[in-house]
């Protein structure tokens, strides 16, 4: 149970008739920094919200530090630091009395590490929150959260709306995290170079159903791009083992597959390719590639090769 | 928990603080500048009845704000229990709701107090109704905390915790005593408090919350479902009533009457008209009519009653701490007659000030109090009394004209205390009835004692009235009232002298009184359907408790014939509809995968409670969302893991793809 | 002498990779000659804004590979110079090498004469020692 911080099992949500999350099985292993990634609408939030104790599930459970999310006593909240979707805060305080707010409920309230946090966003302590933007009040909430020198840190979307300063500054506290024990952190985004900076483990929800769960590593490594170059019109690709998605034109293939291996390689030398191609992935490529399985497109030009 | 209240009270008052309570203020002193009843007046009253009712709906909504601006995540993640929160919220809330209608009140309060500002005497058990308005306003509260906590599935759900407070508000100001709104305050707020509490805590679902607050919640949702029940049944009621309906046509009343000439006959009648005239034993009459009119009403003397009729005012109502004689008598000045002190004091319009008082012996000035007193409350409302005034002691006149004050009737020797004096309107020449417990006193027009007579009966043991034959013939009559004792009161009628000697008596045979007046329509037993037996057994209970503590004999009369109107077949109607609606629950609950304590618990209240046992469990357990079971292919609800119909879990979801685990 | 490491995420090479490869490279070139110290897993991570396991991983391959040494309490420092590139791994840089140059020139106007003439000269005023065989095992 201490290898792992949070323990989903058989997690369900429906809203009405549609289901969000369906039968969802995570384990968070402690010390790690996992990335969850999924499409806009695929149940990242929803996830976070069951898993932190705001939604209850319609089936299924989850335990943070052995706890049951939907009762997670005082003294575990207080080992938690989550920043909420869209950074909302008290918009009529001013930032010095979110600090004394939130510091006279967490009794390992770190102000060092607030003021720290506050300067790096360059924000200054008088000024009424409702007058900041975007950036700087994920800097508030940023500083809210670290200061509170959590032992799991859970991000819904820190990135949303950032500038790129902000969005580095955020990294920055986030691997400053990392060097400091045992630390666990939990963030949701859409920026993969950001993930592929600061993540350990990823793990894809699609549609509600959780499709992948591992390393970054492993995931890049099981994603490769074929180009597959013919002299004249393509053949008709077949079924591939692995096939996530085809793009053909007029004398090439690309096809991006999943676990090459020698199995694939003869069956794509059955396609009779005049020329092989294995072009290298960035995480972005891959993980795109991944979410469109199943999508085979094609692109013929009217007049090929003629260029008015 | 000090920075949340903290925080609760600074995050409100400047603004929604600041408005309502200058709001407060502004009306507040509006509606008693120049009036008489200071802050018991009945302007102020409702201003303070709404303003508390706005001030709890609104301070109760910035309660929860967070959650209309997404800030609720954040505030509810921290370390400390979800019922402090709550409570540092309440605090706050409370706090600023109290600091809002309170300091306006108090304000107004201390400044009517001052003398010299309002032309009237100040008795500080005068901010009880404000204050029980002040308390009320804590239920609209929590009914807004309440609303602003559940998930609403249809919209009036929101409002059922206010259907609840607007009970407790309609409560508050019909009772008549302080402590019975206190009471109502009470209840109310329990229940909401509890409701709201349960709400806060799973964040609007119900099946989470602990069963002290799903009660609560039911109890507000059955409130605001009987309140539209009642309207929509009162409706059907009217549309459906023919006006006789209930009171019979074929009714036949009996009573005893005195002729001009002093002869005692026996009338009946119906539908108005005068059917028979027997004597005493029923042996028929004629009697010439010269009018020639069937009324025949004219050859009879009118009796006066007096009646034990005491009604006490409301503690809402100025006159339940100071009397009050209005502006009759002189355009400069208030005239009040101080309960407490036992006199009557007189303030002036122009100052403010209090320019004398005046007891039994006479007016008194610069300051002066009266040396006797006036005992008891005045016995009856001077208003319309120019003049008299009524204590226990005496009964006297009063010309604040020439500032004088005249004893026409005492206690007489031997005699007790005076129970109640009253004008009477006859066109005979006596106008004033007064009783004390042994004797009778009957004063002319002129206030002059025309005679005085001991009492066969008490005022509180029988009906008792005065009819008169000029010059000087008197008669008083006895008949049993609601409360006598039947075997020791007959009806009787005794005639007198002025002197007050008893010169004739004649024992009336007992009248008939036991009309039906209201019959037994088959067709009410339809109305069984829209009363469940525990509505029944309510409306009994009710019907018991007002006939314990109505004093008005008339009203508990027709309450016994009512309940006898009642057809059998209506309690037949009634638990056949219960059971309806018990099976029905009992269905419901099945389909919604409910354990047999459930659905058992839910039999039971749609037996009970009929159709608002059906309505509160679709309320409280939303729609229905059924999918097919993969297994059984019976429509199964998501909730459960085990399928109900064949124990099969749900399946795991067909991969959308490739997966990868590691 | 200090290397400056520098990574592009969202590249094709995984981050690790990266490092993996200017460290190499500046083995290679001699800007890290044997005793040099690299920079702290925390530092380098904190220094590039990456995650210190990437750190960690790539300084591990590098000590499986003997091309650093990992002294206890002190850090991670160069190794004897040995061989970086297995010789497959060399030969395939070289044609890869090979390929990019003669797309950039083959357009040109120049014979095949002229084309290994301009090597020759170059190479031999960049690196004069290595005109033989040596340096490294066959």
């Amino acid at each position: 149970m201490d290898e792992y911080i949070i323990n989903a099992n058989d997690l369900t949500r429906y809203f009405g008739k549609r289901c969000v999350i369906s039968s969802l099985n995570l384990k968070i292993p402690r010390g790690c920094v996992f990335a969850l990634l999924g499409r806009n609408g695929a149940g990242k939030t929803t996830l976070i919200r069951m898993m932190l104790g705001f939604l209850e599930p319609t089936r299924g459970s989850s335990a943070v530090f052995g706890c049951d999310s939907m009762d997670l006593t005082p003294e575990i909240r207080s080992r938690i630091g989550y920043l909420a979707e869209g950074h909302n805060v008290y918009g009529w305080m001013k930032i010095a009395e979110c600090e004394s707010f939130q510091s006279s409920f967490f009794p390992s309230w770190n102000h060092a590490i607030f003021k720290k946090v506050i300067s790096h966003f360059d924000l200054d302590p008088s000024s009424k929150v409702r007058e900041l933007s975007r950036g700087e009040r994920a800097g508030l909430c940023i500083a809210l959260t670290m200061a509170q020198d959590p032992e799991l840190l859970v991000l819904d979307d820190p990135a949303l709306g950032l500038d790129p300063v902000a969005r580095r500054s955020l990294l920055e506290s986030m691997v400053y995290l990392t060097q400091k024990g045992e630390k666990t952190i939990l963030f949701s985004s859409h920026l993969l170079s950001d993930v592929e900076r600061v993540a350990d483990r990823i793990s894809i929800i699609d549609k509600g159903i959780l499709r992948t769960e591992c390393t970054l590593d492993t995931f890049r490594r099981n994603i490769s791009r074929i180009v597959l170059h013919f002299s004249g019109p393509p053949p008709d690709i077949g079924s591939i083992p692995g096939l996530l998605h085809s793009f053909t034109t007029e004398n090439r293939i690309t096809l991006a597959l999943f676990g090459y291996d020698e199995n694939t390689e003869h069956t794509l030398k059955k396609l009779g390719a005049e020329k092989t191609e294995k072009v290298p992935l960035s995480l972005e490529e891959a993980f795109i590639s991944y979410l469109r399985e199943g999508e085979q497109k094609s692109f013929f030009s009217e007049n090929s090769g003629d260029i008015s | 928990m000090k920075a949340l209240i903290y925080k609760e009270i600074k995050e409100n008052l400047k603004f929604w603080g600041g408005i309502l309570g200058f709001g407060i203020l502004l009306v507040v002193f509006y509606t008693i500048e120049n009036n008489y009843r200071s802050i018991c007046n009945r302007d102020f009253l409702a201003w303070t009845t709404m303003g508390s009712i706005i001030a709890g709906l609104v301070i109760g909504f910035l309660t929860v704000k967070e959650t209309f601006f997404k800030q609720w995540e954040f505030f509810l993640h921290r370390p400390a229990t979800r019922t402090s929160l709550f409570m540092g919220k309440i605090y706050g809330g409370l706090i600023l709701y109290f600091t809002v209608t309170g300091i306006p009140f108090l304000l107004a309060a201390a400044w009517s107090a001052i003398p010299g500002n309002i032309a009237a005497p100040f008795v500080w058990r005068m901010i009880l109704p404000g204050t029980a308005d002040i308390l009320m306003g804590t239920s609209f509260y929590f009914a807004a905390v309440l609303a602003g906590m559940t998930i609403a599935r249809w919209y009036w759900s929101r409002l059922t915790g206010i259907a609840l407070a607007s009970v407790c508000a309609a409560a508050v100001n019909a009772v008549p005593e302080f402590w019975q709104a206190l009471l109502a305050v009470i209840v109310a707020d329990a229940v909401l408090f509890a409701a709201a509490w349960g709400s806060f805590i799973t964040r609007g679902t119900y099946k989470r919350q602990p069963w002290i607050s799903k009660t609560a919640l039911s109890i507000c949702i059955i409130a605001s479902l009987v309140i539209v029940q009642c309207i929509a049944v009162g409706i059907i009621f009217e549309l459906a009533k023919d006006n006789n309906r209930y009171r019979s046509s074929e009714t036949v009343w009996e009573n005893y009457r005195i002729t001009r000439k002093g002869k005692i006959v026996k009338i009946k009648r119906k539908s108005g008209h005068i059917i028979s005239i027997t004597d005493m034993n029923g042996i028929p009459l004629s009697i010439e009519d010269p009018s020639g009119s069937s009324n025949k009403n004219s050859q009879f003397i009118d009796y006066r009653y007096i009646s034990s009729r005491f009604w006490s005012p409301s503690y809402r109502e100025y006159s339940r701490y100071i009397g009050t004689f209005g502006l009759y008598g002189s355009n400069e000045h208030y005239y009040f007659y101080l309960k407490h002190k036992g006199y009557i004091a007189g303030y002036s319009k122009e100052t403010g000030h209090r320019s004398f008082t005046a007891g039994p012996e006479g007016f008194f000035f610069n300051g002066k109090n009266p040396d006797t007193q006036f005992e008891g409350p005045i016995l009856n409302q001077p208003l319309l009394d120019f003049g008299i005034l009524t204590y226990s002691n005496g009964v006297y006149t009063i010309d604040f004209q020439h500032k004088e004050i005249k004893k026409i009737l005492g206690q007489a020797e031997g005699d007790g205390p005076l129970l109640h004096f009253l004008k009477v309107d006859a066109n005979n020449s006596f106008n004033y009835i007064g009783v004390s417990a042994n004797k009778i006193y009957v004063l002319s027009k002129d206030r002059n004692l025309l005679f005085s007579a001991p009492l066969k009966h008490s005022i509180k043991e029988a009906s008792i009235g005065v009819g008169m034959i000029p010059p000087e013939k008197y008669f008083i009559r006895y008949s049993p009232n609601f409360y006598s004792n039947k075997k020791e009161i007959q009806d009787c009628i005794i005639e007198v002298d002025s002197e007050g000697k008893t010169i004739g008596r004649y024992m009336l045979p007992p009248l008939n009184i036991n009309n039906k007046i209201y019959e037994q329509k088959k067709i009410s037993s339809l109305f069984g359907i829209v009363f469940p037996p525990g509505s029944v057994l309510a409306l009994k209970a009710g019907a018991e408790i007002i006939r314990a503590s109505v004093t008005d004999p008339y009203t508990v009369y027709h309450f016994s014939l009512l309940d006898k109107a009642i057809p059998l077949l209506f309690y037949i109607v009634s638990v056949i509809s219960g059971l309806v609606c018990a099976g029905i629950n009992y269905m419901l609950s099945g389909v919604y995968a409910l354990d047999k304590k459930g659905r058992m618990l839910w039999s039971v209240w749609g037996f009970l409670m009929g159709i608002t046992g059906i309505l509160l469990f679709l309320v409280l357990y939303g729609r229905l969302i059924r999918f097919a079971c993969a297994f059984c292919s019976k429509k199964r609800v998501p909730n459960r893991k085990q399928c109900e119909h064949c124990g099969k879990e749900f399946p795991q979801p067909e991969p959308k793809g490739i997966e990868i685990f590691e | 002498m200090t290397v400056e490491i520098t990574i592009s995420p969202g590249a094709t090479l995984p981050i690790y990779k990266q490092i993996i490869n200017q460290v190499q490279l500046a083995i290679v070139n001699g800007i890290l000659v044997k005793g040099d110290r690299l920079p702290s897993v925390r530092s380098l991570a904190e220094e590039l804004v990456i995650n210190p396991n990437t750190v960690s991983r790539a300084y591990r391959e590098l000590v499986h590979d003997g091309i650093l040494e990992f002294r206890h309490g002190q850090g991670v420092f160069v190794a004897e110079k040995r061989q970086i590139f297995s010789r497959k791994e060399e030969k395939r840089r070289l044609e890869r090498a090979i390929e990019a140059f003669l797309k950039e020139v083959l357009f040109l106007n120049f014979t095949h004469t002229e084309i290994i003439k301009a090597l020759e000269t170059r190479i031999n005023q960049v690196n004069p020692r290595n005109t033989g065989k040596g340096g490294h095992n066959g």
